[in-house]
């Protein structure tokens, strides 16, 4: 008897609940995204957030149109933010972007995950290493969310977004099968959003700097930061806006490369490998073929200028400098990178460039000691008359 | 001629003379330009002697808010979802209050924290920490524009995102009305000015007399969230159906009764199922 009185009174709670919940959906539901667990009902409003304990700064505003419209927006929270069971979200876990997110994955019919992704990148030059080849200050290496957001579809371009009446028509032809006009208008804005680059050259290089120029971060890991790349004759097309400039991505992700899996030049996949340095300038096969024409004569020169390694390994007193640890690090991966030839030139370009600061000093030298005779002798010979 | 002649012939020459240096000044600023980039660019000692002394810096306490004076952007630039214009907006109307407390002014209950400072983006400090004595004044409640300052009755917008913030008004003698100000804003902002002068007793005491309104127990949601409660959502503008559910008891129960709350897994709500 007692033990169906509790049952009754449990299964009141839980129905009293489940009313609470409905009614809240009620108030705060939106048709707009899939929130069946009404989470919106408190991150719609734009100044929820916080500071954490490092003095981060937290928001935990979602505008829903936004979501919606991104490539996620067919997801519920819990997808990703799983495991979240109460309030508050004290027991909220870091978004695992590998995990499964019961979304079919339409090709294989299993659940969608980035797994593939996730697994490419922590073996890639950016990701942490995999089985015990662990890196060394994993604090400083990118996750997903660095170079991510949640990006929204836009409206096509190019080739598909040449009219309305091109989209119209294509999508007419979708919908004799897929009667679903919402359905069908994300699938297509899912294909073409595949179509373009995302980011402009600008973005990609800031991106890119936001870490590579960060001259201590990267002398940790024993490379020199990316300043290099500035001196180049690309970086100046990308300032001047030139369409199809070359940025980072063009060079190091051309064409069958994926962001996810940059490798160190010394791989033998890697495209600025010297044995792909060919297919990599000429870019064959992309939408842009940058230099077609390249001979191996071209594609092996230098590209980025210079740096800091080929001047610590020319100068006389790096055994100074030995005793920092991280510089220590870039001279012992200078001395792998720098082949005897390439610190050849260094140094010869080093020899022309003293040779041009003599020369420049005795040109204007000259020209300011002549201009100061030409007028002691104008005063002169005015004096004189 | 004497030194006197000399002087009104050199003021003669003058404006000659400064065309011919206005003339000569680009080359001289050229030849600088140029000498200083064959001449004074850094070279390997200064790059690496400048690395070093970034490195040690770094590991030094000055840099301890690198990251913090860095951060210029809206959003951290690891965060994932798209933020709009609602997060940026200047707030011209905005309380001195957040002047030193940030727009995340809340930070100590756990629970409510967040809730707390979403409130914040549509309520004036003043409306929950400086409670309203009757005795002492005849507050009312009312939406002030943010940009304008008008004082009106009327809602605008929803969820949130309202172009006016609800501040307490000030009903004075002679039925004049104003925002009532718990903090004087020109004392808070002299402060602020001059603080670096004060010995930290003194910034104690300012700090003391700048908060003397506050209430030391604030507006808590129950009170709000209830029927008749310390708002009047009727006198603001809401429509009835959100009157009712800001006044029914989800948010508040969920707070109050529960030290924590569970979202129920059992019944949730077809998340095993894939969406189409």
């Amino acid at each position: 008897m007692r033990f169906y009185g509790l049952l009754a009174v449990k299964s009141l709670v839980l129905a009293v609940i489940f009313v609470i919940l409905q009614m809240a959906s009620a108030s705060a539901q939106t048709d707009l995204v899939t929130d069946t667990e009404n989470c919106l009902f408190c991150h719609r409003y734009p100044n929820m957030g916080r500071y954490d304990k490092s003095g981060n700064k937290r928001i935990y505003y979602v505008n829903e149109k936004l979501f919606a419209s991104s490539v996620h927006g067919k997801l519920k929270c819990k997808s990703c933010h799983a495991g979240l069971d109460q309030i508050p979200h004290t027991n909220v876990k870091k978004v695992d972007c590998s995990s499964s997110c019961h979304i079919k994955e339409p090709s294989t019919g299993k659940e969608f995950s980035h797994a593939n992704m996730v697994d490419k990148f922590q073996a890639s030059v950016h990701g942490a290493g995999t089985g015990g080849d662990k890196k060394d200050h994993p604090e400083d290496l990118p996750n997903c969310k660095y170079c991510h957001d949640n990006p929204m579809y836009r409206a096509p371009d190019g080739v598909w977004g040449q009219s309305n009446a091109l989209i119209n028509e294509t999508l007419a032809r979708c919908m004799g099968c897929h009667t679903t006009s919402h359905w069908a208008e994300r699938f297509y804005s899912h294909f073409t959003h595949r179509m373009r680059k995302r980011r402009s050259q600008e973005e990609i290089v800031a991106l890119c700097t936001s870490c590579h120029e960060d001259q201590e971060k990267m002398a940790r890991h024993g490379i020199e930061s990316i300043g290099t790349y500035k001196d180049t004759f690309h970086w100046i097309q990308v300032q001047y806006g030139v369409k199809d400039a070359p940025d980072c991505i063009s060079c190091h992700i051309p064409v069958g490369y994926s962001a996810h899996d940059i490798r160190p030049r010394t791989d033998r996949i890697s495209p600025i490998n010297m044995d792909n340095r060919v297919k990599t300038c000429s870019n064959q096969g992309g939408v842009q073929s940058c230099h077609p024409g390249a001979t191996t004569q071209f594609a092996t020169g230098r590209v980025h200028a210079y740096g800091m390694k080929a001047q610590l390994l020319a100068s006389q007193n790096q055994a100074n400098f030995m005793e920092d640890e991280h510089i220590s690090l870039v001279i012992e991966r200078a001395e792998k990178d720098l082949t005897k030839s390439e610190l050849f030139h260094y140094k010869v370009l080093k020899l022309v460039k003293l040779f041009y600061k003599i020369l420049i000093a005795f040109v204007i030298g000259g020209m300011l000691v002549h201009q100061l005779l030409d007028y002691m002798a104008s005063r002169r010979h005015l004096k004189s008359r | 001629m004497g030194r006197f002649g000399k002087i009104i012939q050199l003021i003669k020459k003058f404006p000659i003379l400064l065309l011919k240096f206005l003339y000569i000044l680009p080359f001289l600023l050229f030849g600088a330009w140029l000498l200083n980039l064959v001449y004074f660019q850094p070279d390997l000692p200064q790059v690496e002697a400048k690395l070093a002394e970034e490195s040690t810096l770094l590991i030094g306490e000055d840099h301890v808010f690198k990251k913090i004076l860095q951060q210029k952007d809206a959003a951290p630039r690891e965060h994932f979802h798209l933020i709009d214009e609602w997060v940026t907006r200047q707030d011209h109307m905005a309380p001195v209050c957040l002047t030193c407390h940030g727009t995340y002014p809340h930070s100590k209950e756990e629970k409510v924290r967040s809730i707390l400072n979403f409130h914040g983006g549509f309520l004036a400090c003043s409306v929950c920490h400086a409670r309203k004595e009757a005795e002492e004044h005849l507050i009312y409640f009312a939406w002030v524009d943010r940009e304008t300052g008008a004082v009106s009755k009327q809602i605008k917008g929803e969820y949130g995102k309202y172009p006016a913030k609800i501040f307490p008004i000030e009903i004075t003698k002679g039925a004049r009305t104003r925002i009532f100000r718990p903090v004087n804003e020109e004392a808070a902002r002299q402060f602020l000015t001059y603080k670096d002068q004060y010995t930290p007793d003194q910034i104690a005491q300012a700090k003391a007399k700048l908060h003397e309104h506050i209430s030391t127990k604030p507006v808590f949601c129950s009170d709000c969230h209830k029927k008749e409660g310390y708002l009047n959502f009727h006198d603001l503008g809401f429509a009835q159906t959100r009157i009712d559910h800001l006044n029914s008891t989800e948010i508040v129960g969920m707070i109050e009764k529960y030290k924590k709350f569970y979202l129920p897994s059992q019944i949730d709500f077809g998340l095993e199922k894939a969406i189409p």
